[in-house]
């Protein structure tokens, strides 16, 4: 048993060397962490964020890709998103105020953007500038980096609490997930002018969906009066946004015992999660599906080429779980354990 | 309830002015001092359970927190988020909740999260740490599971005046200070002890991944004053008093890889009152305390706001203590213990609980080596069942020097208020968690050599975990069990040749400590830990080294082996001395000075959170 273990450690230690070697020759380590899935990883008090990456044959699977490619470095707490520019990978971690940038074939880090951050959460970009959600000490804010030089270079104040931000004709759209239930919207072709949309409890995911509307998965949530009793839930709803006039032109609203977690648009479908199992329904329904495709419980999910990549933070206290279930049998076709904490789930050429 | 309290009480003054007559009369005229301790139990009367007392010297030499003392000096291990920072002890791999920490005799676990945080106490004066092992919940009440840290103050009734001075100064701008002035007669004791500590904390994050990083909004000051006073009004029969007040204003400090970030604040303010009034007459020995405590948190999100989450508790308690001495060698023992609760948590409207306790027990020396106590204890609380706890400990003495002991006992751990009541979250259909446990040790009591060791086997059930539901929501369950077994040792020894004193302490513990159902290791329980120091005293010089060893703990449940996942092991080694600069008929001056960490370790109780690289200290102590 020992011997075998020292012949697979030697066999690491050699895997390391040979990368170290193709390091020292100028040829990027990394062709390695393309057409694939990049996992994200929250991180909690058992360990930091990370990233995972799952080649798309699923031969290839490599964790904590970050500290691999940067001298074992950690990236921190808490992981809260990945965004794309110019081939390269900007990674935002909330509690330690910052983005790292790294080179998209190599993952090593180009630099960190630490300044003009306070809890960042999301990146969207327009053209050459990131626009990134700040929770801030006392108020909320858009922190606008220009991603050329990579610094922050002015900030819009928001409603407290943003979460998500997507951007779409001219506009970036976000949620207050916690203390309001708002969408802001930025006019970014207004002066920044920011107005604000009404929706039901605790808004999170957003998208454009095929139609070109603005959707909105509101979660549900609990309700306290001032002295902290529970009082009630208001419950969440899928509402459908106009995204020109601000209008909402159509809300499947849930009845208080369901919460929906997650929920996303592929091919004219939305999958959505809720009480640890998957559903469809159609972007045209009017009504929650009452049929489960099948069970699953979790924390971030992407789909592609008629696979759902679905992944399992489970309780944040050990390594999360990645099934990739094939949508026209709805059977799990592959599963690995992936980063600590994982919540998104994104796609790389 | 009040009523009941105010009947308790009469029932207490009527029983104690009888037994006041009696004790006025009683001729037997003892000449020895007399010591008064609230707290006499854990140090005099516990039988088959491992203790570790901690010298004074031994609290100077690893003065800066508590944390560090028990580190470097007893069996618990410890898990504090940076130095300085919210730090809590745990007995053989068991929660932080399973450790009761007492002050004085009183349970001061925190009735939020049901811990008392090592860092928002304060020590220094404080006459005897007593480190027991193993449950104690008969005695002590909830969170006695894995073991309990006893912090008590004696009164001396002997004339006497004692002062005690210390003033340290180390590395990052740190100093600990504290005073201690005793005075008495053979009438009054009084103690006054002072102790003040204030550090940057803005040492050098040696984690060589990175580089020029600093412990960032790490500084921390506290201060406390206690005031112990006794009066005898015979041998025995003594009335005495114990106050104590304490604040604690810490930020917490930020972590790898960008510690900058962190802005949160935290704040403690503990006071506590003790009432003590023990007589005793050759039959019997009544004990009657009444406490009033309040303690309170103040956590600030943001260090420059005026906003604040808080916990605050008030305890009233009463408890009586009658030992009846049935025949030379059996004594019985009736416990009767009141307490009122309430907590006011931000968040949580203001909860009450009210408990009642009632325990028997029999102690036996049934041969001239071998002695037993049997304990059962039922408790009664207005919120949830509590369960029927017992206690059978037996000390077998081989010979003068060769003991051999056990214990088997029951213990259990109260929900805490977060657990109940955390809005939306907190689950009112939680019951105590319970444990099961055998101990069975040997110990050589020998005069230059001390040896102390205990197999020990503990049963958690119905371990409180919070979980998240299918919908998200974490809420608190009865789920989990776990299985803890392994050696705990503890050694004393003593030797001179010539000139040369030399002293050698060390503890080492043995721990596996099992989720049931994965069979996995629990995380952040070392397999092995190690705390040692070896001292030479040569005249007026004494030298010394203290060494601290830990193995890899794990951070995951999964017990993932990867860096960032999982804390190294390491060995830290302390190198210190001091020099006596004059000793005269009253008094002595000491200067000493120490490097800490000599060999600038890298060492993490925390993820991301490294501990002081090598620092240097200058102290000086004066006693009268």
């Amino acid at each position: 048993m020992k011997a075998t273990k020292l012949i697979f450690k030697l066999f690491l230690l050699s895997l390391v060397f040979v990368s170290c070697r193709n390091d020292d020759n100028g040829t990027p380590v990394q062709t390695l962490y393309e057409n694939g899935v990049l996992i994200s990883g929250q991180g909690s008090g058992a360990g930091s964020g990370s990233i995972s990456y799952v080649s798309n044959d699923y031969k290839k699977v490599v964790n904590n890709i970050y500290a691999l490619a940067n001298n074992q470095k950690e990236l921190g707490k808490f992981l809260q998103s990945l965004a794309f520019y110019d081939n390269k990978t900007y990674v935002v971690v909330d509690n330690t105020n910052s983005i790292t940038v790294l080179g998209n074939t190599s993952f090593e880090e180009e630099t960190k953007i630490t300044e003009g951050l306070i809890g960042p959460k999301f990146m969207t970009v327009v053209g050459s500038k990131g626009y990134v959600t700040n929770s801030g000490t006392e108020n909320s804010f858009v922190a606008i980096v220009d991603l050329k030089t990579n610094t922050v270079i002015s900030k819009i104040d928001v409603t407290n609490g943003p979460e998500q931000i997507i951007h779409f004709k001219g506009k970036l759209f976000m949620t207050h997930t916690f203390s309001h239930d708002l969408v802001s919207v930025i006019d970014l072709n207004n002066d920044n002018k920011v107005t604000t949309i009404t929706v039901a409890g605790s808004p999170d995911e957003l998208f454009i969906n095929s139609n070109n509307e603005l959707v909105v998965l509101s979660e549900g949530k609990t309700l306290y009066d001032d002295s902290w009793n529970v009082i009630g839930l208001k419950p969440g709803a899928i509402q459908t946004i106009n995204p020109s006039s601000n209008k909402i032109i159509k809300t499947i609203a849930f009845t208080e015992d369901v919460k929906v977690n997650l929920l996303m648009e592929y091919e004219n479908d939305y999958y959505y999660t809720s009480g640890g199992k998957v559903y469809k329904i159609s972007n045209s329904d009017n009504s929650l599906s009452t049929t489960p495709l099948f069970e699953a419980a979790l924390s971030g999910m992407n789909i592609k080429d008629g696979k759902l990549f679905g992944v399992n933070a489970g309780f944040y206290d050990a390594l999360s779980s990645l099934n990739v279930y094939d949508l026209s049998t709805n059977k799990s076709e592959f599963d690995t354990e992936v980063a600590l904490g994982a919540t998104k789930v994104y796609f790389v050429e | 309830m009040m009523k009941l309290l105010c009947k308790l009480f009469f029932m207490g003054c009527a029983l104690f002015q009888c037994v006041k007559a009696v004790a006025q009369n009683d001729s037997i005229n003892r000449l020895e001092e007399v010591v008064l301790v609230a707290d006499v139990y854990v140090k005099e009367q516990v039988v088959g359970q491992k203790k570790v007392v901690l010298s004074k010297e031994e609290i100077n030499n690893n003065i800066t927190n508590p944390t560090e003392t028990l580190r470097f000096n007893s069996p618990v291990s410890i898990r504090d988020y940076g130095n300085g920072g919210t730090s809590s002890a745990r007995f053989r791999g068991t929660s932080a909740s399973n450790t009761a920490v007492l002050w004085n005799g009183i349970n001061i676990n925190a009735i939020g999260n049901g811990q008392t945080d090592l860092n928002s106490i304060s020590i220094n004066t404080s006459d005897q740490i007593v480190i027991k092992s193993g449950g104690g919940s008969v005695k002590y009440g909830s969170g006695a599971i894995g073991g309990s840290i006893h912090i008590n103050d004696e009164l001396r009734f002997k004339k006497h005046q004692n002062l005690d001075v210390y003033s340290s100064y180390s590395s990052f701008n740190t100093t600990s200070n504290y005073l201690k002035v005793n005075i008495g007669t053979s009438k009054w004791a009084l103690k006054v002890g002072s102790t003040f500590n204030k550090s940057d904390n803005d040492y050098e994050l040696i984690d060589s991944r990175y580089l020029n990083l600093k412990n960032e909004n790490g500084a921390y000051q506290n201060s406390g004053v206690n005031l112990s006073v006794g009066y005898q009004f015979s041998k025995k029969n003594q009335l005495s008093f114990f106050t104590t007040a304490y604040k604690g204003e810490r930020f917490l400090s930020g972590e790898l890889p960008n510690p900058s970030p962190a802005n949160d604040k935290y704040i403690d303010l503990n006071q506590r009152n003790l009432l003590v009034w023990n007589v005793e007459s050759s039959e019997f020995k009544h004990l009657l305390k009444g406490a009033f405590l309040t303690q309170e948190y103040r956590y600030f999100d943001d260090k420059s706001s005026d906003k604040y989450d808080y916990g605050k508790s008030k305890t009233i308690l009463f408890n009586y203590d009658l030992q009846y001495k049935l025949t030379e060698k059996t004594q019985l023992t009736l416990f009767v213990d009141v307490q009122s609760i309430k907590g006011d948590i931000s968040r949580i409207p203001s909860k009450k609980r009210e408990q009642y306790a009632f325990t028997l027990g029999v102690n036996s020396k049934i041969t001239k080596y071998l002695e037993t106590t049997i304990e059962v204890k039922k408790e009664l609380n207005s919120t949830f069942k509590v369960p029927f706890v017992f206690s059978l400990g037996a000390n077998y003495d081989l010979d003068i020097r060769h003991r051999l002991l056990t214990n088997i006992s029951t213990n259990y751990r109260v929900p805490s208020l977060n657990d109940l009541y955390w809005p939306g979250q907190g689950n009112l259909n939680l019951i105590p968690e319970t444990s099961k446990q055998i101990d069975l040790g040997y110990q050589y009591l020998g005069s230059r050599l001390l040896l102390k060791s205990m197999l020990f086997f503990t049963d958690v059930t119905k371990k409180i975990i919070w979980r998240p539901n299918k919908s998200g929501i974490w809420r608190p369950l009865n789920l989990n069990k776990s299985y803890h077994s392994g050696i705990e040792l503890y050694t004393k020894l003593k030797k001179n040749i010539g000139d040369f004193d030399m002293n050698i302490t060390g503890n080492y513990i043995y721990t596996i400590a099992q989720d049931r159902e994965t069979n996995k290791e629990l995380i952040f329980v070392p397999k092995h830990l190690f705390n040692g120091a070896f001292k030479l005293k040569y005249k007026s010089v004494t030298l010394y080294v203290q060494n601290l060893t830990q193995s890899k703990v794990f951070t995951t449940k999964d017990n993932i082996d990867q860096i960032g996942r999982s804390l190294n092991g390491f060995t830290v080694f302390n190198l210190g001395g001091n020099l006596l600069l004059f000793k005269t008929k009253n008094g002595k001056l000491k200067l000493g000075s120490s490097i800490k960490n000599v060999f600038n370790q890298l060492y993490l109780f925390s993820i991301s959170r490294p501990m002081p690289g090598r620092n240097y200290n200058i102290n000086i102590n004066y006693k009268f």
